[in-house]
């Protein structure tokens, strides 16, 4: 029974991987397109944050180190397109690791705090080392050839992007199931234990942040390709909160919270807005109302932090519980056949 | 289960019909434009052209019954000045709304969507942003602006500035490209020397600017005659308030077009009098023929922003509604199919000439996909602002120098 769940299961994704290009609007793929990467860099935050208890306010600043590296090694070296991706990646998991370092030492508020001056330093160097990062100007890329296939509209990127993001949980999920991920996780629920039992809390804080790191090297890397152009403007502090706020909503140390809290912060706000379109046919509602959609998005963050901590990896769990007793129940299997 | 399984079907094809903007019934035969705005976080004090365009639609649809009896469809959207909100804007527009023209926000949505509009969809894009990477009639044929660039109003304040016997300029700029960039590209051009106005130097300071006194006193050392300033209202707030402290007389500061804004007078006080900002629109309320339009609409609707800004957004509608009138007409009163139509809006927008939009710029002539180069030296008297200028066209002002 449990073997053909997931045969249906995987039979689903494989189909709407296959199709979802050819019946989504250009409109839809986009949205799909930004919340799988999102995903990934979700993914990755999650797996400091949620599963080693390392708070970061920098992912934003770290998918803007994967951006350039891909955008400088794409246009001004001329490395091919699917090289960039790794190397973005790697790039901005030596940089992660660097600003990891005081990890070590700090702990909370302070490890925040410390991750917050890496952000506004970064952003510095977008803006500043003209002479790579063309400033504000930004870098304008062409869009990629992959085999031969432009990737120029969103149904190319559509492959690309939920693949990767298919990808990057498939290792998150894999990861956990090593010595490296169940350190992470000790860390995470007492360190000092961890470190008694000999854990390396250095050397395993580091890895985390190179990881993690990693996803957001690949995320930014993606995004600069899939929008063309590379600016400092894309990778503010309003990034990394976004990001913090999609392992909230997803649910914290959980596989399924980084995809869960992506889908939610880049559709919720699309619900919002279509909701406000509705109303507004029968209520006139001028464009100050726009602020509405900040105010929902601040509450449902306040409600999943007061009444589900867990996010909404929880709340699909309960209702796949609730929804598999109801339907395929005992009950329900020896009802009567009419 | 049945039940139940037909109850998550129906919610789900819901969700779909909704989402997907299905759910909202497209009245046939409309001309569909998108406006892509900013509503949320930074920059709304400026979205006075967002409701300028609106507006005009509206007005134009009142009193026309629509373009040649086709009713404007404007949706209007929220880019919040970041990047993938105007993409995400973009892409509903082109492909669910199926606009056939977008008048688009800021420089950096603008530049990533160059590919987009000119290349994937062949758009027509009048954006508010005046970065000159993008005007470009022969790489970027869809997009348009419609003003002076940052170096064009850079170039402006100087040629005002001899008229009125300068003979010494200084610069003040931020640390980043919109700064900086800019006043090396003005620089580099050598209009100043064509002139005859030396440029005692360029002054830095940080973007996230809290206090400019140092930069300043270095100013004040130079003594020259007018000081102009790279940058938007915010920072111009702080340098005229410290250009108070030391004593510095903002009647000698001049800045860019973003910087004719109420915040600045209501914010300074008699610490803002005197100071020049760049005026590419007349204010609100200005004596020429447009507003006479302008008025009309607003005895019955409401105003969102009485400013310059909701002058230019009317401006803009006014040459979208043209073109695509231009369009009707050239197609026997049809409306072409959707690609064609948005490539024969772009083609009849580059083909105005000397179009006469009521005073708010000089006659418009897009085939620099520029509009105007021209722009007016403005002033705060009184805490209001007032033109002290005609128009200054700095193409025409180049080409003279360059044949002498």
């Amino acid at each position: 029974m449990h073997k053909n769940k997931t045969v249906i299961g995987l039979g689903i994704a494989v189909i709407f991987y296959l199709l979802g290009p050819f019946v989504l609007s250009d409109y839809m793929l986009y949205l799909v397109n930004l919340a799988a990467i999102a995903t990934i860099g979700a993914v990755g935050l999650n797996i400091l944050t949620g599963y080693t208890g390392l708070i970061a306010m920098a992912n934003g600043a770290f998918i803007g180190v994967g951006a350039y590296t891909a955008a400088v090694l794409y246009t001004k070296l001329g490395v091919p397109f699917l090289l960039t991706i790794p190397i973005a990646g790697l790039m901005t998991a030596v940089i992660g690791m660097i600003f990891g370092i005081p990890a070590l030492r700090l702990r909370g508020f302070y490890l925040a705090m410390s991750t917050l001056a890496a952000q506004i330093l970064l952003m510095f160097i977008f803006n500043n080392w003209t002479s790579v990062t063309n400033g504000e100007r930004g870098i304008f890329l062409a869009p990629p050839n992959l085999f031969g296939f432009s990737l120029v509209g969103d149904k190319g990127f559509f492959f690309l992007t939920v693949g990767i993001a298919t990808l990057g949980m498939l290792f998150s999920y894999n990861l956990f199931k090593t010595d490296t991920g169940r350190a992470f996780i000790a860390i995470r629920d007492r360190d000092i234990a961890a470190n008694i039992i000999g854990v390396d809390i250095f050397k395993y804080k580091l890895i985390s942040f190179a990881i993690s790191s990693f996803y957001a090297g690949v995320a930014g890397a993606l995004f600069g390709f899939y929008m063309t152009y590379v600016s400092p403007e894309g990778f503010g502090l309003n990034v990394s909160i976004d990001y913090i706020a999609m392992i909230i909503v997803g649910g914290l140390g959980n596989l399924w919270g980084g995809l869960l809290g992506a889908i939610f912060v880049v559709i919720l706000p699309e619900f919002v807005d279509k909701g406000i379109e509705i109303v507004g046919q029968f209520i006139p509602m001028e464009y100050t109302f726009a602020a509405f959609r900040q105010l929902v998005f601040g509450l449902m963050i306040i409600v999943f932090l007061v009444w589900e901590p867990k996010g909404l990896a929880e709340i699909f769990r309960r209702l796949f519980c609730w929804l598999k007793a109801k339907i395929f129940s005992p009950k329900s299997e020896m009802e009567p056949q009419v | 289960m049945i039940k139940r399984i037909s109850v998550a079907v129906m919610f789900v094809a819901l969700s779909i019909f909704v989402f997907s903007g299905l759910g909202l019934a497209k009245a046939k035969e409309e001309i569909p434009i998108g406006i892509i705005g900013v509503f949320t976080g930074m920059d709304t004090d400026v979205n006075g052209m967002s409701y300028g365009t609106r507006d005009y639609f509206e007005w134009y649809n009142d009193k026309f019954g629509g373009i040649k009896g086709y009713p404007i469809k404007c949706i209007m959207l929220d880019g919040k000045n970041s990047i993938p909100d105007e993409v995400k804007n973009f892409k509903r527009l082109v492909s669910v709304e199926k606009a056939v023209v977008i008048n688009g926000w800021g420089t950096g949505g603008t530049k990533a969507l160059k590919d987009q509009v000119n290349k994937v969809v062949k758009i027509p894009y009048l954006s508010e942003s005046l970065a000159i990477e993008v005007i470009d009639p022969v790489n970027c044929p869809y997009n348009f602006v419609l003003g002076p660039s940052y170096e064009g109003q850079i170039e402006i304040g100087m040629v005002w500035a001899k008229m009125q016997g300068a003979k010494t300029y200084a610069i003040l700029h931020n640390d980043i490209e919109y700064g900086r960039g800019t006043t090396k590209n003005v620089i580099k051009a050598g209009l100043a020397e064509k002139l005859g106005i030396e440029i005692l130097g360029t002054v830095e300071y940080p973007w996230h600017l809290t206090d400019c006194t140092a930069q300043l006193l270095r100013i004040k050392e130079m003594n020259p005659d007018y000081v102009y300033i790279q940058d938007s209202a915010t920072n111009c707030t702080t340098i005229l308030r410290d250009a108070a402290k030391v004593g510095f007389p903002a009647s000698k500061l001049i800045a860019d077009c973003w910087n004719f804004n109420p915040i600045i007078p209501e914010t300074l006080g008699k610490d803002a009098e005197g100071f020049h900002p760049i005026m590419l629109f007349p204010d609100y309320g200005s004596d020429i023929p447009l507003m006479k339009e302008i008025l009309e609409y607003a005895a019955t609707h409401k105003i969102e922003k009485k400013d310059q800004n909701y002058v230019r957004g009317w401006t803009e509608g006014k040459l979208i509604v043209e073109s695509i009138k231009r369009v009707i007409e050239k197609s026997n009163g049809k409306l072409p199919e959707t690609a064609k139509f948005r490539t024969m809006i772009r083609d009849e927008m580059e083909a105005l000439e000397n179009f006469d939009v009521g005073g708010s710029v000089p006659p418009v002539t897009y085939a620099d996909h520029q509009g105007t180069s021209s722009a007016m030296i403005g002033e705060v008297r009184d805490g209001k602002f007032v033109s002290i200028s005609d128009w200054i066209d700095i193409r025409k002002v180049r080409e003279e120098l360059n044949k002498k």
